[in-house]
């Protein structure tokens, strides 16, 4: 849960990180979150006509322009053109079709460099993708050319890959291979930390965390890890019934970091651990002030009220959860919005926006203009998620190839050295493509609706339930007052 | 101010603003000094609110695990609100001088409590499933005894008991069942309930309201015998004081247990009436064992009968105590109860004869004076003085109607028995009374 291999932004960044150090004398890509290719040494046209077309994220068209001109017999060297199709699937998102070309044309004869190289970004796809077997399966794969960047990271990707798989010892062994002042090193802590607080070795890694916790740093990839960490050790001590520890390490976060909210939620419980609820309402009255499509911040909002329940303060109880209810209620409706969006297919629209930006090399910033809408932020959870990235992106190819399709079927009328027999059976042929495309878009937008349903689904319930315990909570309060109070001119 | 005191100064105000510095930006920087507590506040008009927001969350909320709960407290409320319904349609019923008959009051009754008990029972209902809320169907029954439907109220009782045979306060519950029962005129019912009531807890606080109840179930069912057991075990437990003693007129006890001793004791007397009187006071004793407060049921009893203007039964009673304890210190006393009684009942040879015998068994230095205390003889000596004089006058009155000489022999053997017990003074005194 607490194992940390960079990814999104950091993935961006490391692979910036990593490519400052390629050495490779012919060709190298990729990141499959959106693909930097980098090219030297390519002579074939054909070839440099494909990576062009890829460097412009329109890979896809590579795609097609590398396998017609290897059909037409027009590329020379067909090792290379099939290691370059290999790389364009990678960064098209098709793994498995990347690694059955890799495992044709990565052989021996190839330089080690290349071979190490296609695998190790195959492997990293492959993890991206959720599918840690077959990572595993492509880092062994990997021998020793790697650059002392690629190195560290590949180590680090190693490792994070055996932490998932429960393999906490082999990850601590992988990870001490890292060194601490490169670039990974202090993402290798951490996980070293988390192993070996799996481990049982609970002081060592309270005390690696500690160390990332107390880091000084400007930068604010690191300034996040620190956040990370302390608030991984905040939430462990809460969970041990030790507040005070957990405070001490909590407070040392920023109030405006992206892991703030949670923060502000657990300092609040730490004071609260202690019955000291006017200490718990200062984070927690801060929370409740952010966006409340935040799961930290709708858990305050109940959080508040009741700690001016502890207090006696009831009238401020019962105006907190009277807001609160307000808010959930607000919440649900966005929801059904994005249920109603979701059904008549505008978010899947935005969301293939999303992806085709991922393709193009867009950053969080352009993906969350693009989901900024009061429903949309719902559906960011599920960007998250490997499963559905994965069905999103082939939904998305699947919709460009169905354009695609249109376009050459369109294009065949102008083709004047085509017999019309000829231009029959290409006509025929595109249809029947089109047909099967059809079929599998379909059964993607199904497969992808009924995931962002789900989640939907889930994120509602949550409200629902939060909602009803605020009602209860307000009909006790009163039913308390009448008790107090009296019944006033009813 | 000297320069090392500037120089201090300046040192803590920049640990202080290194402190702020490195506080800035995280969240040791939050303060709570500018949070108001408003403690206490009052919160108005909040019945019905409650019930509101309980109605609202049982329908949007079809499933939650509080759903009972709000309709039980829903329910609560509800009942509130039925009491005050109730009242308030007798009230106009009485201001419009509206007669209200026994089933019109019944109609109102059960039409002011509807809405309380069909949450009670769907509450009972949603309860079915995982939920232990035994109030439910306490409440339940609550309102639909309140709504004058005592065998639903029972059956609510039953079903609880069904539910949660091992419930904590089912003395309560059975207590309860026994005063539905009672109420019902099904005393043998009753009986077992408030037997089953006792067998939960000997310390119960529902254990001596239980055994009283007992008691009158069995009084009903004319069973004086052991209606007379359940009675006297309460004022044995009554009357003991914490250190051991027995507290004959319960000084110590609380106002409500004064008022069940005297309720006790009264049921006590009815039941020894029904027996056949003194006589069955003696029975009793004879077969259950003394009581040193044995004093007070013979006095019930004789006083019972005085209110009923049984003047022959009442001195028959005060005079069986003294048959039956002649050295008590309370015999005098009882003998003055018979007098009096006589006195008021206007049986003139029948008092004479009392105080004939009243003077013969407390004259001085006879049996009983010999045998008592000084204090106690003190206490006697007016009565028996009053008694003496009364005599001698009676019987001085005769010879002067008569003139017979013997009678003047009786009348003035009675004033020597006097200057015997009480000198020329009393004598005198004596005198001054019948003139001479």
């Amino acid at each position: 849960m607490f194992i940390i291999f960079p990814k999104q932004k950091s993935t961006e960044l490391s692979v910036r990180k990593a490519l400052r150090y390629c050495t490779l004398t012919s060709l190298l890509f990729v990141s499959s979150v959106h693909a930097e290719i980098i090219w030297v040494g390519v002579k074939d046209p054909n070839i440099k006509d494909a990576l062009f077309e890829s460097y412009q994220g329109r890979h896809f068209d590579a795609i097609t322009r590398l396998s017609m001109a290897q059909k037409l017999g027009r590329v020379v060297d067909q090792e290379q053109a099939g290691l370059v199709l290999g790389g364009l699937y990678l960064a098209y998102g098709f793994h498995d079709h990347a690694a059955k070309i890799f495992e044709t044309f990565l052989g021996d004869e190839q330089p080690k460099e290349v071979r190490d190289q296609a695998w190790y970004f195959l492997a990293k796809t492959r993890y991206q993708r959720g599918n840690y077997a077959g990572a595993m399966q492509a880092l062994n794969k990997v021998q020793d050319t790697l650059d002392f960047g690629l190195t560290q990271e590949r180590n680090l990707l190693e490792a994070t890959i055996l932490l998932k798989q429960g393999k906490h010892l082999d990850a601590l062994k992988v990870l001490k291979k890292i060194n601490e002042r490169s670039d990974w090193g202090m993402y290798a802590k951490f996980n070293k930390g988390v192993a070996v607080y799996h481990l049982g070795r609970e002081q060592e890694g309270v005390k690696l965390l500690d160390e990332i916790g107390t880091l000084r740093s400007r930068d604010p990839e690191l300034k996040a890890l620190k956040d990370k960490a302390n608030l991984v050790l905040g939430y462990g001590f809460l969970d041990k019934d030790k507040p005070d520890t957990a405070k001490a390490y909590l407070e040392r976060m920023q109030l405006t970091g992206p892991f703030s909210n949670k923060a502000l939620l657990a300092l609040g419980r730490a004071y609260s651990d202690k019955k000291l609820y006017k200490k718990s309402l200062a984070p927690w009255l801060q929370l409740v002030e952010r966006h409340p499509s935040d799961p930290a911040v709708q858990d305050a909002m109940m959080a508040v009220p009741y700690a001016f329940g502890q207090l006696e303060a009831y009238k401020q109880s019962l105006e907190y959860y009277e807001k609160a209810m307000l808010s959930f209620q607000a919440e649900i409706e966005n929801i059904n919005i994005a249920a109603d969006a979701v059904g008549g297919g505008k978010m899947l629209e935005g969301m293939i926006r999303v992806a085709q930006f991922e393709d193009e090399g867009g950053d969080e910033r352009k993906l969350r203009r693009v989901l900024n809408t009061p429903e949309g932020r719902y559906l960011m959870p599920l960007l998250a998620s490997f499963e559905f990235r994965e069905a999103l992106h082939n939904y998305a190819a699947l919709r460009l190839s169905l354009g695609k399709l249109e376009g050459w079927s369109a294009r065949l009328d102008t083709y004047q050295d085509l017999t019309d027999q000829q231009r029959k059976e290409y006509e025929q042929r595109i249809a029947r493509v089109q047909s099967k495309v059809l079929l599998l878009v379909e059964k993607y937008r199904h497969y992808l609706q009924s995931m962002a349903y789900d989640e939907l689904e889930r994120r509602k319930e949550r409200l629902v339930n939060y909602f009803n315990e605020a009602r209860f909570s307000v009909a006790q309060i009163y039913d308390y007052a009448s008790k107090r109070w009296g019944t006033g001119n009813e | 101010m000297n320069s090392r005191v500037v120089i201090i100064t300046l040192a803590l105000s920049l640990l202080f603003l290194h402190g702020c510095a490195t506080k800035k930006g995280t969240l040791a920087s939050l303060d709570d000094s500018g949070i108001v507590i408003e403690k206490n506040a009052p919160i108005d008009s909040a019945r019905q609110k409650a019930a509101d927001n309980y109605a609202s969350f049982i329908n949007s909320a079809p499933k939650d695990s509080l759903r009972v709960e709000a309709l039980r407290r829903l329910a609560d409320l509800e009942l509130e609100k039925s009491e005050e319904r109730f009242q308030q349609q007798l009230s106009k019923l009485d201001s419009e001088k509206k007669t209200i008959s026994v089933a019109k009051e019944a109609e109102i009754k059960q039409s002011s409590y509807e809405t309380a008990i069909k949450l009670y029972e769907d509450a009972a209902k949603a309860s079915l499933g995982e939920v232990n809320d035994p109030q439910i169907y306490y409440q339940l029954s609550k309102a639909y005894e309140q709504a004058g439907q005592p065998e639903k109220a029972l059956d609510a009782l039953n079903r609880l008991l069904a539910r949660f045979p091992n419930i904590d306060n089912r003395d309560e519950v059975h207590f309860r069942r026994g005063e539905l029962l009672f109420s019902l005129n099904k005393f043998k019912d009753a009986d077992r309930a408030y037997t089953q009531a006792m067998v939960v807890n000997p310390s119960s606080a529902f254990y001596e309201k239980a055994l009283s109840k007992k008691g009158w179930s069995a009084y009903k069912l004319g069973e004086y015998d052991r209606s007379l057991h359940s009675f006297f075990t309460i004022v044995d437990r009554k009357l003991r004081t914490s250190g051991g003693e027995v507290d004959i007129e319960g000084e110590h006890l609380s106002r409500g247990d004064k008022e069940l001793l005297n309720d006790v004791f009264r049921v006590i007397t009815l039941s020894f009436n029904e027996l056949g009187g003194a006589d069955a006071i003696n029975n009793y004793f004879d077969n259950n064992g003394e009581r040193v407060y044995v004093s007070r049921v013979y006095r019930n009893l004789g006083d019972h009968y005085l209110e009923q203007r049984r003047i022959r039964d009442a001195a028959s009673t005060f005079k069986a105590f003294v048959k039956r304890y002649p050295d008590d210190i309370y015999a005098p006393d009882f003998d003055m109860y018979r007098i009096k009684a006589f006195s008021r009942g206007g049986f003139p040879s029948l008092l004479i004869e009392a105080k004939i015998e009243f003077v013969d068994r407390y004259q001085v230095n006879g049996d009983y004076w010999n045998k008592q205390n000084e204090m106690t003889q003190a206490k006697l000596s007016p009565v028996l003085e009053q008694n003496m004089e009364e005599v001698a006058r009676h019987f001085h009155a005769v010879a002067q109607k008569s003139k017979k000489p013997e009678d003047y022999v009786q009348a003035t053997s009675w004033y020597k028995m006097f200057i015997k017990s009480f000198g020329i003074v009393g004598v005198y005194r004596a005198g001054e009374n019948i003139g001479w």
